[in-house]
């Protein structure tokens, strides 16, 4: 499907473009403000980062998937943002980004459960908590994180393995899993 | 709140995130493509690309000694040519980088706060100085962060001539399949001696030495003052001064978490 967009956007089809844009703006928007920790910045990350990928397009490997392609120019565009200003605007699960959604009453049990968890993911260190949106918030696959982050797979592993100790330590302490400060 | 999670086992805890995952409402995303297509119109020039250099595929950080191991020091070159017990950590011969920056780039200035909130660890730092005068984040091409805190020259502290600084301590925590890399070339004088700290193993360098950081923005070689390294539970540190062995050690040892 990608494949067939992407060769139609290369020869100008706004249409094309338009479709492709859509399909994956929910993903790059999030990636960004997980980075950036800002909507505004956010928003003009990912909207430099489409930007420079249609005008890559011509380079771009259709036999490659486009998404990590993409989420890989959309992370080094927050990325850049954030290390232009001295002081990290907020954490990338903080309420005003990520909220938990409506449940039913009888469900109430695993609602307490999943508030736990987010607000124990929210003590981690702002690495962890990425790379932890980015795995099973986002669902984004080791390779695309890989991708993303421009490290081997094996590093994802890694780090995701860390991150979730932590995780675990922070939600059995019930004292948050890294030094509050 | 500890009671509900202190069985769980790691599969359920990511079927769980999994679970809370699909629940979470995000930011609603802003309508690009209308702004992208408008663009497109009067398409602008991209930016030039950077260069990258890739040294080595694996390699994020690489500690580069210009200078080799005493002549004659044939033991001394076996012993540390081995896996040094660091994670990540290894010994090479190999040529020296371009020629050294003379300002180090120790990366972005930040508060106490974001140093412990932006490092995937609990941060330490010697009980045997005082609280250091500045803190310094620095991001590797992987994405991987260095913390770094700097003390100025003092009666204590020599100024190191490579650094202008005191002391330099540099955190991080090593990857499986990345790693700090010591190569030495050329004929100058100087050491590598195995030490500990705490009882872990650790390693003086004492010897002209380059210091290679492929951060995300640039690659920055400078030449390095004395270094002490080690590892502290999962944690790696070097620490940069022109202080004596014993004096870096008494330093090292002091290490606590940040208050």
């Amino acid at each position: 499907m990608d494949d067939d967009l992407i060769q139609r956007a290369r020869t100008g089809d706004q249409h094309a473009l338009e479709q492709l844009v859509r399909r994956y703006q929910d993903v790059a928007f999030r990636v960004a403000l997980v980075i950036t920790g800002d909507r505004d910045e956010a928003q003009d990350a990912t909207q430099t980062a489409f930007i420079k990928a249609v005008q890559a397009l011509g380079s771009f490997r259709t036999d490659a998937p486009f998404r990590p392609w993409l989420l890989r120019i959309v992370a080094n565009e927050a990325k850049n943002r954030v290390r232009s200003r001295a002081r990290h605007a907020t954490g990338p699960l903080d309420e005003r980004i990520v909220s938990l959604g409506p449940s039913p009453a009888e469900l109430a049990e695993r609602n307490e459960r999943h508030r736990e968890l987010l607000a124990a993911v929210r003590t981690l260190s702002l690495p962890d908590q990425q790379i932890i949106t980015y795995r099973y918030f986002l669902d984004l696959s080791e390779s695309e994180i890989a991708s993303l982050l421009g490290c081997p797979r094996g590093t994802v592993k890694s780090r995701l393995s860390r991150a979730t100790v932590r995780l675990r330590e922070a939600l059995v302490s019930g004292q948050g899993g890294i030094i509050d400060v | 709140m500890s009671s509900r999670w202190s069985d769980i086992t790691r599969d359920d805890l990511e079927l769980e995130l999994a679970a809370l995952g699909a629940r979470l409402d995000w930011s609603p995303t802003p309508d690009l493509a209308e702004s992208i297509l408008a663009t497109q119109a009067a398409p602008t020039p991209l930016p030039r690309a950077r260069h990258r250099r890739h040294w080595l595929a694996a390699a994020a950080l690489v500690l580069l000694i210009v200078g080799a191991l005493l002549a004659g020091s044939a033991t001394v070159r076996t012993s540390v040519a081995d896996f040094l017990g660091i994670d990540g950590v290894r010994i090479e011969f190999g040529e020296p980088p371009a020629a050294p920056v003379e300002t180090p780039n120790l990366g972005t200035p930040t508060s106490m706060q974001d140093f412990v909130r932006w490092l995937p660890f609990a941060p330490m730092q010697p009980a045997a100085l005082d609280q250091p005068d500045a803190l310094y984040l620095h991001v590797l091409e992987n994405g991987d962060v260095l913390g770094l805190m700097a003390w100025p020259p003092d009666d204590a502290l020599p100024q190191a001539a490579e650094t202008g600084l005191g002391a330099l301590l540099m955190q991080f925590e090593p990857p499986d399949d990345i790693y700090m890399m010591i190569k030495t070339v050329g004929t100058s004088t100087g050491s590598i001696t195995e030490t500990t700290v705490n009882g872990e193993p650790a390693w003086w360098i004492e010897v002209a030495s380059n210091l290679t950081i492929f951060g995300e923005e640039s690659i920055d070689s400078r030449s390095t003052a004395n270094v002490l390294l080690w590892q502290q539970g999962d944690i790696g540190f070097r620490l940069e001064s022109a202080l004596s062995m014993d004096e870096a050690l008494a330093i090292a040892e002091s290490l606590e978490p940040v208050s």
